[in-house]
C-alpha cells in the first residue's frame, strides 16, 4: 500500500503535472494524474489559486490551468521545504 | 515579582551574552521558518515562525532588563514594587515572561496539531493568565514554560520513533536540553546554581538545533 501524501506532496504533485504539460493542463488531466478525488482536487487549486502558485484560464469550452512563478519556485525549492518541515516535525497530513 | 533569579556575582554579564546568543539563534530559526512559509503557504510553518519570534523577543530583552538593574546585578536581577518608579523594568519583566510563554504555547499548539483558532486562543490565553495572575509569577513563569516545553519535547520524541534520523535526534536533543534549562529556572529562584545550569544546558541546547538548521538548509 502507499504512504499516505502529505499535504505539501500533493501540491508537488499538481504543480508536476501542470509543469509537464508545458505549464498549461485542463481540470480532468489533473484529475487523473495526480490521483485525488474531484473534491479533493478542487480543494487544492482553490488553494494553489488563492496563493498564486496556479491560475485559472477560461476557454471557449471549459478552462486551464496554468502554472505561475510562484508554482515553479515552490518546485525548485520543494526540496528544502520538504526537508524543513520534516525535520521540524511540521508536516501536516492530506 | 519582588525578584527573579539568584544570579552568581561571577556569572553576571556572562548570562546577557548568552541570553543574546538565544536571542539570536531563535530569530534565524523564525525568519527560515518563515521563508519556507512564503514559498508553501503552510500554515504550520507559520505559526513556528511567530513562535520563534516570540521566544526571541524574550530572550532579547533580558540583556536590556539586566542593563537597567547594572547598580544590583552582581547579585540579584531585582525590581522594585509597582509604583516606585521601576514601571518601565515591571512591564519589560512581564514582557519577557509573557513573549515565552506565547512562544512555547504557540509551539504546543502546533505540536498536538490542532487546527481550530478557538483552541490556539484558548491554550496561549491560558498559559498567560496563569503566570499573570499567579501571586509567585517569578516561580510560574518557568513552571509553566517547562510545562509547555515537555509537550514539545513528547512530540518530537514521537517524531524520531516514526522516522529516525540524524538530523530529528538532534531537534530531540535541543528541545529536551531546553526543557531541562527551564526546569532549572523553577529552582532559580532560590539557589544561585540552578541558574548557571539553566543557561549552559539552554545554550547546548540552542547550539544542537543550530546544527540541526544547518544541516536542514545545506544542500
Amino acid at each position: 500500500m502507499s504512504k499516505k501524501r502529505g499535504r505539501l506532496e500533493v501540491i508537488r504533485d499538481i504543480l508536476e503535472v501542470i509543469r509537464a504539460r508545458n505549464g498549461r493542463i485542463k481540470p480532468t488531466h489533473i484529475l487523473y494524474k495526480s490521483n485525488l478525488s474531484y473534491k479533493m482536487m478542487d480543494g487544492y487549486l482553490k488553494e494553489l489559486i488563492e496563493k498564486g502558485m496556479i491560475q485559472e484560464q477560461p476557454l471557449a469550452r471549459g478552462k486551464t490551468y496554468v502554472i505561475l512563478d510562484k508554482g515553479l519556485k515552490y518546485l525548485s525549492e520543494y526540496e528544502s521545504i520538504a526537508k524543513f518541515t520534516e525535520n521540524f516535525g511540521l508536516k501536516s497530513e492530506e | 515579582m519582588n525578584s527573579l533569579y539568584i544570579v552568581p556575582s561571577w556569572f553576571a554579564g556572562f548570562d546577557s551574552v548568552l541570553e543574546l546568543l538565544f536571542g539570536l539563534v531563535t530569530l534565524t530559526i523564525a525568519f527560515y521558518s518563515y521563508r519556507i512559509y512564503r514559498l508553501s503557504g503552510q500554515r504550520e510553518t507559520k505559526l513556528f515562525a511567530l513562535a520563534f519570534l516570540s521566544m526571541a523577543f524574550s530572550y532579547l530583552l533580558w540583556p536590556v532588563l539586566n542593563f537597567f538593574e547594572v547598580i544590583d546585578y552582581r547579585f540579584l536581577i531585582h525590581f522594585l514594587a509597582y509604583g516606585s518608579g521601576a514601571y518601565v523594568l515591571w512591564i519589560l519583566l512581564y514582557a519577557h515572561a509573557l513573549l515565552f510563554v506565547l512562544g512555547a504555547a504557540t509551539l504546543v499548539y502546533i505540536a498536538l496539531g490542532f487546527k481550530s483558532q478557538r483552541v490556539y486562543t484558548l491554550v496561549v490565553s491560558l498559559s498567560l493568565l496563569v503566570v499573570v495572575l499567579s501571586k509567585q509569577p517569578a516561580i510560574a513563569f518557568p513552571f509553566v514554560s517547562a510545562l509547555l516545553l515537555f509537550y514539545v519535547c513528547v512530540h518530537y520524541c514521537s517524531e524520531y520513533f516514526k522516522a529516525r534520523s540524524e538530523i530529528r535526534g538532534l531537534v530531540l536533543w535541543s528541545f529536551s536540553l531546553i526543557f531541562l534549562g527551564m526546569v532549572q529556572f523553577v529552582f532559580a529562584t532560590m539557589h544561585h546554581m540552578p541558574y548557571v545550569i539553566g543557561h549552559i544546558l539552554t545554550f547546548t541546547g540552542y547550539l544542537l538545533l543550530c546544527f540541526a538548521l544547518i544541516k536542514t538548509i545545506k544542500r
